[in-house]
């Protein structure tokens, strides 16, 4: 188990940066998930961390050790890959073996770990078969299993589920959760899917344009959202917006619109000001927290 | 495209039909003359009616000294296509895997040389292999055609490695292995089949050449190709002979355009036509 | 420098190198060599004559003789000739054995033999097609009552005889490179065009053809390197000949270097070819670059 923490994380490809700065802490144990738009850097950074990127800038540090310039094999890390990454012309058995051959095991230690994951994961029967035989759910749990026989102790899933069926997704999703669980490893995951954010993850980091936006728990991010990006990207049906105008009454300062009028909230007194002409601020509206959880 | 009438198609048939006869008049004389006795050599009226023979393949081998031309030309083809799918093979992968701004302007040199034409590079390779001994053996033909289709080949195969999905090699690196282990452990075994058209585009190319193989050998190392040219100079006209050699020499040629046709046009046009 | 930093540099060590190192043995050193030859007094037939450096006299002969600009001419004729017919005919079969029809992929595939067969072979089947008197064209072309022509021993017809020649070995390369472009276009066009009622020449004009340009582009230079070296089939069935009717650039390095044994003033000549099918790259290449922007 180990914690990972990134700060001031930089990656520029030239003089063109992708990722502008991240500083994130995660927790031994914790299920993180990486959350935002295509092309946010949320995949650069988690192969930054895997080791498949060079970092441009700041440093990363994985079970308190500055793991920059060590290549991905001595970062104690597994990935589970988009497209799954597995050999083609290897049986699933040969995949895992493969994914254990550096690591210099027994015959015995290989074949026992193989066959606990394979267990775990319900692969037995699949062990001899080629990744072509296999359909899109059973490939996504031998990528799985090729990742958990390393022992790592840090995963890392690069939007795994993204090409699985809505059914099937939601299964995965479940299995994952349960996997954590019992492992109870540190989980680093890639998603652009909110829905697998809020349902996995102890904490979500949303991202955009290279920067974090809010880090928070699925509660947090969902009910109390930093910032307008965050709080429109986050919820389905999105969040309602409404440009309102700060007017004064009697009871204090209102917010007012062309079709109704509320107070302002508590916490605004004192602080608003208007200026004529001047842009005026909306807070983001609150919401109660999320029924479902 | 779009569909056609019955009228159109037999009129597409008929055009098609009389082309493709006239493409295949040159390579039916060849086989024809192959096999025909010399006294009809010339004489088109009596195609489809001379008895064949197969004397001029039984002349080849006996008053020539044909085989040992054939195996000189094996040699050297066989050597240069497994050095020059080793060393290319290595190119192809740098040149597909390395991301760097300049890494297209090598790709590019290297495809320039394609370019260059033989004849001028044949007096410098003359002076040099007579210097140091090589003329007239088939090293000097090996050396020669590893370089000859650098360009073909290497570009062809970058096509093959840009085909096998990085991540593959991703997750290998993550498992712990050095990129030598996982090129011949994960990306060559899954480049195989396009490595091994390129072999037999290295095989076509060397079996088929010509100016390298005139130039440099003399009688010892002599190809097939050489030996073909060769009857046509010396004594009497053999056009049988000529046709029978003629025939063994394209055979390989053939076999390829029926089994690969696919590949051809990728290599053939350095992967300009997908 | 960072570990996939590093990683890249190992790859460009282990792997590139070889192939580099490769080239440079047996392409730049011999280029190089010949450079060097270029500038001296290189006699084979006179080898007691020393091998001293004569400044730019060779580079100075090929340039301002006339048997060097002659054989540039011959070659860009030559080419000119080969590649126009080339490109309509390999076009034309394109377009008809694409057509959706069986048998086809048939046809496809045999039209594709000549274009793997040693170019010494098609001489010499050509050798034997045009043979003063006796040859199978004069033979067919007496039945329809014309007078045989002395295809290879004339000035006037020899040219005509190799274009012939080239040309039945390559427009196949041509017909291929466009069969395989024309099958890859999406027919979503072909379709709107149909709903809309455009005529077939319409459709092959404004819809097929810009389609096709960067492919025919490419093909075409591709076509036109090797037109600039073409030399193995001239070499078996007129060897330059007669007189120099027929003697292109390789041609003439080969009689330089080769009958004369004037290796120096061979050499010249490759360098100054050299540079023109330079200049021939360098468009290669920003057609290439452009067409890859393009798509």
């Amino acid at each position: 188990m180990a914690s990972v923490s990134l700060s001031n994380v930089v990656k520029a490809f030239g003089a063109f940066k992708v990722v502008h700065g991240v500083d994130l802490d995660i927790a031994d144990g914790e299920f993180v998930v990486l959350l935002g738009p295509s092309g946010c850097g949320k995949t650069t950074t988690l192969r930054m961390v895997a080791g498949l990127e060079d970092v441009s800038g700041g440093e990363i540090c994985i079970a308190g050790e500055a793991i920059n310039d060590r290549p991905p094999k001595d970062r104690k890390i597994a990935m589970v890959f988009q497209n799954y990454a597995l050999y083609p012309h290897m049986t699933v058995r040969q995949n895992m073996e493969f994914a254990l051959k550096p690591q210099k095991l027994s015959k015995a230690e290989v074949d026992a770990k193989i066959a606990g994951v394979a267990g775990m994961l319900g692969l037995d029967a699949l062990l001899q078969r080629k990744p072509a035989q296999l359909s899109g759910g059973q490939r996504q749990r031998v990528a799985m299993g090729r990742a958990m026989v390393r022992t790592p102790e840090v995963f890392l899933f690069d939007e795994p589920l993204s090409n699985l069926d809505l059914k099937l997704r939601t299964q995965v999703r479940m299995e994952i959760a349960k996997l954590h669980k019992q492992l109870g490893t540190t989980v680093i995951y890639v998603t652009h899917d909110q829905v697998e954010a809020m349902t996995l993850a102890d904490k979500i980091v949303i991202m955009k344009d290279g920067y974090i936006e809010q880090i928070g728990s699925p509660e947090e991010v969902f009910a109390h959202p930093k910032n307008l990006f965050v709080a429109t990207f986050i919820g389905s049906p999105s969040m309602n917006l409404f440009r309102m105008t700060v007017e004064r009454s009697e009871k204090g300062p209102v917010l007012s619109s062309a079709a109704f009028t509320i107070a302002a909230p508590a916490d605004m007194n004192g602080k608003v000001h208007t200026r004529p002409g001047g842009d005026t601020r909306h807070p983001p509206q609150r919401r109660p927290p999320c029924p479902g959880r | 495209m779009n569909k056609i009438s019955t009228r159109q198609a037999t009129l597409v048939y008929i055009v098609t039909g009389i082309i493709l006869i006239i493409f295949m008049i040159p390579i039916y004389l060849i086989l024809a003359s192959s096999l025909k006795p010399s006294a009809d050599m010339f004489s088109p009226s009596a195609d489809g009616l001379f008895t064949p023979t197969l004397q001029h393949y039984v002349d080849l081998f006996t008053l020539r000294p044909f085989h040992w031309n054939i195996i000189n030309s094996l040699v050297v083809t066989l050597g240069s296509t497994l050095f020059s799918v080793t060393v290319r093979s290595l190119g192809a992968f740098a040149l597909s895997r390395i991301r760097h701004p300049r890494i297209n302007d090598a790709a590019f040199w290297i495809l320039s040389m394609r370019m260059f034409p033989p004849i001028a590079v044949v007096v410098p390779y003359y002076i040099i292999f007579k210097s140091v001994g090589l003329l007239d053996t088939p090293l000097a033909l090996i050396i020669v055609y590893s370089t000859a289709n650098i360009p073909l080949t290497v570009w062809l195969m970058k096509g093959f490695f840009d085909e096998v999905p990085e991540a593959l090699e991703e997750a290998a690196q993550v498992d712990g292995y050095g990129i030598v282990e996982i090129f011949y452990r994960i990306t060559l075994p899954l480049a195989a089949p396009g490595l091994a058209v390129c072999a037999v585009f290295c095989f076509i190319f060397s079996w088929n050449e010509f100016l390298f193989a005139l130039m440099l050998t003399g009688s010892s190392a002599q190809t097939a190709t050489v030996a073909v040219m060769s009857f046509w100079s010396s004594d009497a006209v053999q056009w049988g002979r000529i046709m029978a050699g003629s025939f063994i020499i394209l055979i390989p040629g053939v076999i390829f355009v029926l089994t690969c046709q696919k590949w051809l046009v990728k290599g053939l046009t350095l992967g300009s036509v997908k | 420098m960072g570990y996939v930093n590093r990683r890249n540099r190992t790859i460009a060590g282990v792997f590139l190198l070889p192939t580099v190192a490769v080239l440079f043995l047996t392409t730049i050193y011999p280029m190089l060599y010949a450079l060097y030859l270029s500038f001296r007094n290189y006699d084979l037939a006179k080898p007691f004559i020393p091998r001293i450096f004569v400044g730019f006299a060779n580079f100075q002969e090929v340039l301002t003789s006339g048997p060097f600009m002659h054989s540039m001419l011959i070659t860009f004729k030559l080419m000119a000739v080969t590649l126009t017919f080339q490109f309509v005919i390999g076009v034309g079969l394109a377009l008809l054995v694409t057509q959706r029809l069986p048998g086809m992929a048939a046809i496809r595939t045999l039209l594709l033999i000549p274009m793997m067969i040693s170019p010494v072979i098609v001489g010499l089947v050509w050798l034997f097609i045009y043979f003063p008197e006796l040859g199978y064209l004069n033979y067919f072309i007496s039945l329809i009552g014309i007078n045989p022509v002395p295809w290879i021993t004339s000035t006037q017809w020899a040219l005509t005889a190799i274009a012939i020649a080239d040309i039945w070995q390559w427009t196949p390369f041509v017909m291929m490179g466009t069969a395989a472009a024309l099958q890859s276009l999406s027919p979503e066009p072909y379709e709107a065009a149909l709903i809309d009622g455009n005529s077939r020449i319409d459709v092959f004009l404004y819809v097929t053809l810009p389609q096709l340009k960067p492919v025919l582009i490419s093909l075409l230079f591709l076509r036109a390197i090797d037109a600039f070296k073409i030399y193995d089939i001239i070499f078996v069935l007129t060897k330059g000949g007669p007189g120099d009717a027929t003697e292109t650039i390789a041609l003439y390095i080969y009689r330089q270097s080769f009958t004369f044994w004037r290796m120096g003033v061979g050499a010249a000549a490759s360098f100054v070819s050299l540079i023109i099918i330079s200049v021939l790259i360098t468009l290669f290449f920003k057609s290439m670059q452009k067409s890859a922007v393009a798509r």
